[in-house]
């Protein structure tokens, strides 16, 4: 079996909504390892993405840990959780949230910016990137002027372009049409298989939620169902 | 990267950046203006006084708490020799004047029953070739400054007043040293426009000599007006000058002293200015935050996204500080493109600020006057302004948790 | 629930953005009204003292007199000043009408002497239009025809007491020099230096005798009123009363703003840069209301849609952002009213003493305690001022909410 890259440990979280205390998280805990390809499942409500936000270093945890390559992400500094998502972890969104003063190229070779990766080596990742996502006639084209699928494209080789050790989606596909969200998912696979690059995303689309090699299915704050789906 | 980013979110929410700009460049032109206003009165007022009674003064000491300070017997004695005294390389021109009162008179035959048109005016007994009372030389608009020999330089609405003309001549009647009357028909050589109403109705010119004569005071002069090369030594040579004639019964007035009721009106003016200066700021201040905050707080959820995908906050706060530097520095030049022709502008025809100024400035016209210093602290201060409310939106923004910037509405 | 209680919630819903904007619209309307009462304020002591001290309201003098005024000509004067003042002394609202004749002399104590201006005047005619009587410190008005009244300034200059003897020298009108003696019946401090140290009253006898004039002669007619108000109707007033007792040809008549023209002008010249500084301060917050409610417009835009969705015609919607863009104004205009009022009240119980700070040789007539002089409708005046200018700045913002299409703004993504 693959190494852990990912382990999560008795972790809830709270959210206070004016006097109300919140459960959005009573108690997770499974690994995640090298590879794996999995969906976060369950209905609306049900702390999806309070997992994912924990998993992604955006939020912290209110008890239990979170420790990402052997680090405890509750140890981290602002600076350092900032490193993390930078350099290992990829983050592909519901909305795509591009850059809307961007070009494709610009949008994707952002992160490089941050890193301050030379010029030429920036240029060499994108372009591969672009061919893999199959974005090359749009270089030059802001995100007002692409598809909401090309969009999500753009969002996923952004995420892919530092070459995180894991990449989360937070329902991916939502605000896609059903061939293009297939188009997507299948994208990502490819790249799961290919770069050996986790993913993890969250869907309550059965269709969707066939795509990965394992599924844990989460109900009121609680797993409810962890279990891997053979030869996809 | 930054500025790239910052200068394209810029052109994209043009019209919100387009309200911030507006706000700083009005702020700024505004300030400008006033600016140029408060130079302007001052440079005016000193351009007024400074050419006509010098930067520093020496008078008899007795005449300061006199009843009258213009009794012949404040006089001094010996003025060459005290000029000649005063070898001081601070000082570019030193001359001795002569003031004194007098009774213009139309000359009109003794036998006719009209009534003789008469002023009491001031009149300056200077030497040929002057420096001092720059603004009658220039003004001259008939005849010339001084003659050779004797004369009266007289301005054309004092001339109006008293029924004379170029060319005619007027009787200067006086009181001597002995308290006696006399008099002399001298001739009109010279009309002016001052520029100046109070100038005007009041002075008017004579050689020195023959106002020596009026008074029958040979060799004596009412004050020494001394020029300086640079104005800012004007205290430092002035208390020089007050040891090195200590105990010879003089006083030395620098200007500031000699004009303090001038210059309490100017300052006061510049205080009302000042005031009015510090209002705006605030309220330009206040609607410039206003607007930053508004733009910055727009675009949260882009935030979120950028910290998600590893921007620190740090590099978050300078992406937003260099939007407000951008908007505020852009806002400012503008500022000071809109502000800077108007200053120009007035800067050569003058503003006419009536009578009012008058008194203080012997002039109907304030100058306004660009000053460097200002123009830069007004860049400054538009840019600092917009600055610090990116800087005050920046730290609110980077309070909130990434997830919190993802979901704002 | 109707549109204004939703307008109020709305202007709060953003603590921070609507705390901005009343700040902004707070002091600007506090500087303005604080502004107005300060200006008010010391127009009025420097104008009312002006017209007590010297200029009254209304004064009569010959044609082409002022144009030369400089000289004192004693060609141009009224020929027959008591047929001038019965012609206009029963003019309503006329509280008394006095007769100047004005020369320049010497004023001598016998050792030193001084050059001045001379009044003589008509003691019961004069006292009527002016406060000198009222502001004697020593002696008495003019109770004898060979007295002066002089200025504590010139007193102290000349070292006089009441009683003392001066000698005043002039030029009659035929250009001869002459020389009378007079005592000093009074000693007055107005508390405006140029006139405490410069102005000798005399009596009009004495000084048409000086001059070698008539009883008829005179310089000017001074007529104080009732009241300042409409200066201009009375100026007309007592020309048509000259005109009517045939003693209108050969005289002017002028409003007492023709004598005290440079302090007219300084006040009116600051009038003037604080009127254009503020309109800059009006637009500039308008500017900022504009930001403001574009920016709420924009935050609700599902909110917009679902009102229109369930009923709530355009023209209600943009009355709604308009009542909001006014709620914030009245809000911000309220508390700056209260601002101005209460610096107001603390600037009238204080009051700012620049007496002591002033060169005595200004001509600000500046003789008591400068306080801001406020109409109270200025207030709720200004509160409105407010409302209505940040109402504006919130028309194009409610236009574009009102134009809107539903299925455009209900569940927009970002």
């Amino acid at each position: 079996m693959n190494d852990t890259i990912l382990s999560v440990r008795d972790v809830t979280k709270n959210y206070q909504l004016g006097k109300t205390l919140i459960p959005a998280l009573k108690g997770i805990s499974f690994d995640i390892h090298e590879g794996e390809f999995l969906s976060i499942v369950g209905p609306s409500g049900c702390g999806k993405s309070t997992l994912l936000n924990l998993i992604g270093c955006i939020d912290k945890a209110t008890s239990g840990s979170v420790t990402f390559q052997g680090v405890d992400l509750a140890s981290l500094n602002d600076d350092q959780e900032a490193e993390i998502r930078l350099n290992k972890i990829g983050f592909i969104f519901q909305s795509f949230n591009l850059v809307a003063v961007l070009n494709v190229v610009e949008n994707i070779e952002f992160p490089l910016l941050m890193r301050k990766v030379p010029k030429a080596e920036r240029r060499k990742i994108v372009e591969h990137l672009i061919d893999v996502v199959g974005l090359s006639e749009f270089v030059g084209h802001k995100p007002d002027e692409l598809s909401g699928g090309q969009r999500q494209r753009v969002a996923i080789a952004r995420a892919l372009v530092n070459q995180p050790r894991l990449v989360i989606a937070d329902e991916p596909t939502a605000n896609l049409d059903s061939e293009t969200s297939m188009t997507i998912m299948e994208a990502m696979k490819r790249l799961n298989r290919e770069d050996k690059v986790s993913f993890i995303f969250s869907t309550h689309n059965e269709l969707i939620e066939k795509y990965a090699k394992r599924v844990i299915r989460l109900k009121d704050g609680l797993i409810v169902g962890d279990h891997v789906i053979g030869g996809q | 990267m930054f500025a790239k980013l910052a200068l394209l979110n810029l052109i994209k929410h043009a019209k919100r950046s387009a309200i911030v700009f507006a706000a700083v460049a009005i702020a700024v032109a505004v300030l400008t203006f006033i600016g140029g206003l408060v130079s302007g009165i001052t440079g005016t007022v000193l351009s007024s006084i400074i050419p006509t009674a010098g930067h520093i003064v020496i008078t008899e000491a007795a005449a300061k708490d006199a009843a009258n300070p213009l009794d012949l017997k404040f006089l001094l004695p010996d003025s060459q020799s005290l000029l000649e005294s005063l070898k001081d390389e601070r000082i570019s021109v030193a001359e001795s004047v002569l003031t004194i009162p007098a009774l213009l008179v139309e000359p009109v035959p003794v036998e006719s029953k009209v009534e003789a048109r008469n002023m009491g005016m001031m009149g300056q007994g200077v030497i040929p070739g002057t420096k001092f009372l720059s603004n009658v030389r220039q003004g001259i608009t008939a005849g010339g400054f001084l003659p050779e020999g004797k004369g009266v330089a007289l301005s054309n609405r004092a001339a109006k007043l008293l029924g004379v003309t170029l060319g005619g001549t007027l009787m200067v009647l006086t009181t001597d040293r002995g308290n006696g009357p006399w008099y002399q028909e001298l001739p009109i050589t010279g009309l002016f426009n001052s520029g100046s109403e109070q100038v005007d109705l009041n002075l008017f010119v004579l050689s020195q000599d023959t106002a020596r004569e009026l008074v029958d005071a040979n060799g004596m002069s009412r004050e020494i007006r001394l020029q300086i090369k640079d104005p800012i030594t004007a205290l430092a040579l002035a208390a020089d000058l007050k040891k090195q004639l200590a105990g010879k019964g003089l006083r030395v007035l620098p200007w500031e002293e000699n004009f303090a009721a001038v210059l309490t009106i100017v300052k006061l003016l510049e205080l009302l200015l000042v005031i009015i200066r510090v209002f705006f700021v605030i309220v330009a201040g206040s609607v410039i935050t206003n607007s930053v905050l508004m733009t910055v707080f727009e675009r949260t959820r882009e935030y979120g996204t950028l910290r998600a995908i590893g921007l620190k906050k740090r590099q978050l706060r300078g992406m937003i500080l260099t939007e407000g530097l951008f908007l505020g520095g852009l806002g400012s030049v503008a500022g000071l493109l809109l502000g800077t022709p108007v200053v120009l502008f007035l800067s050569q025809i003058g503003l006419d600020m009536g009578s009012a100024t008058e008194y203080i400035g012997f002039s109907s016209r304030i100058y306004p006057k660009l000053v460097l210093y200002d123009l830069l602290m007004n860049l400054t201060f538009g840019t600092l302004i917009a600055v610090f409310a990116s800087w005050y939106a920046s730290r609110v923004s980077s309070r909130l948790r990434v997830n919190e910037l993802l979901t704002h509405t | 629930m109707n549109l204004f209680a939703i307008a109020l919630r709305n202007v709060f819903r953003n603590p921070r953005r609507t705390i901005i904007n009343l700040v902004a619209i707070a002091l600007g309307v506090m500087i303005s009204l604080s502004m107005k009462g300060w200006v008010g304020g010391l127009a009025t002591v420097a104008y009312q003292t002006q017209i007590d001290l010297d200029t009254a309201h209304v004064q009569v003098l010959a044609a082409g007199y002022q144009e030369e005024a400089r000289r004192l000509p004693l060609d141009l004067r009224l020929k027959d000043w008591s047929a001038s003042k019965e012609a206009v002394k029963n003019i309503p609202g006329v509280v008394g009408v006095g007769a100047r004749l004005d020369f320049a002399a010497q004023i001598s104590n016998g050792e030193t002497s001084l050059q001045t201006t001379v009044r003589g005047v008509d003691p019961s005619g004069e006292s009527k239009t002016n406060t000198i009587g009222s502001s004697l410190v020593e002696g008495a008005w003019l109770s004898g025809e060979d007295q002066v009244v002089v200025g504590s300034g010139m007193a102290g200059k000349l070292n006089l007491k009441v009683g003392d003897q001066v000698f005043l020298t002039a030029l009659d009108q035929f250009g001869v020099r002459n020389l009378v003696d007079a005592s000093v019946g009074g000693i007055f401090t107005s508390g405006y230096g140029i006139f405490d140290d410069a102005v000798v009253y005399t009596s009009l006898k004495k000084a048409q005798e000086t001059l070698s004039l008539g009883p008829g002669d005179a310089t000017r007619l001074v007529l104080k009123f009732d009241n300042g108000d409409n200066l201009e109707r009375r100026v007309a007033e007592v020309m048509v009363a000259l005109e009517k007792s045939g003693q209108g040809s050969g005289l002017a008549v002028y409003s007492w703003r023709e004598f005290a023209k440079s302090l007219v002008d300084t006040i009116e010249s600051r009038v003037k840069i604080m009127t254009t500084m503020l309109s800059i301060l009006v637009l500039l917050v308008t500017i900022g209301i504009l930001n403001s409610m574009s920016m709420a417009v924009q935050e609700r835009f599902q909110e917009i849609g679902t009102l229109r969705a369930i009923g709530m015609n355009r023209r209600k919607l943009e009355r709604m952002f308009l009542l909001e863009g006014f709620v914030l104004g009245l809000a911000g205009g309220l508390i700056g009213m209260l601002a101005a009022i209460g610096l107001g009240v603390l600037g009238v119980i204080y009051g700012l003493d620049v007496r002591g700070y002033l060169p005595r040789d200004v001509p600000i007539p500046l003789v008591s305690v400068l306080r801001p002089l406020y109409v109270f409708s200025d207030f709720p005046l200004g509160a409105l001022a407010a409302a209505f200018i940040a109402t504006i700045g919130s028309i194009l913002p409610a236009r574009r909410a009102g134009k809107m299409l539903i299925r455009d703004v209900i569940g927009t993504h970002v």
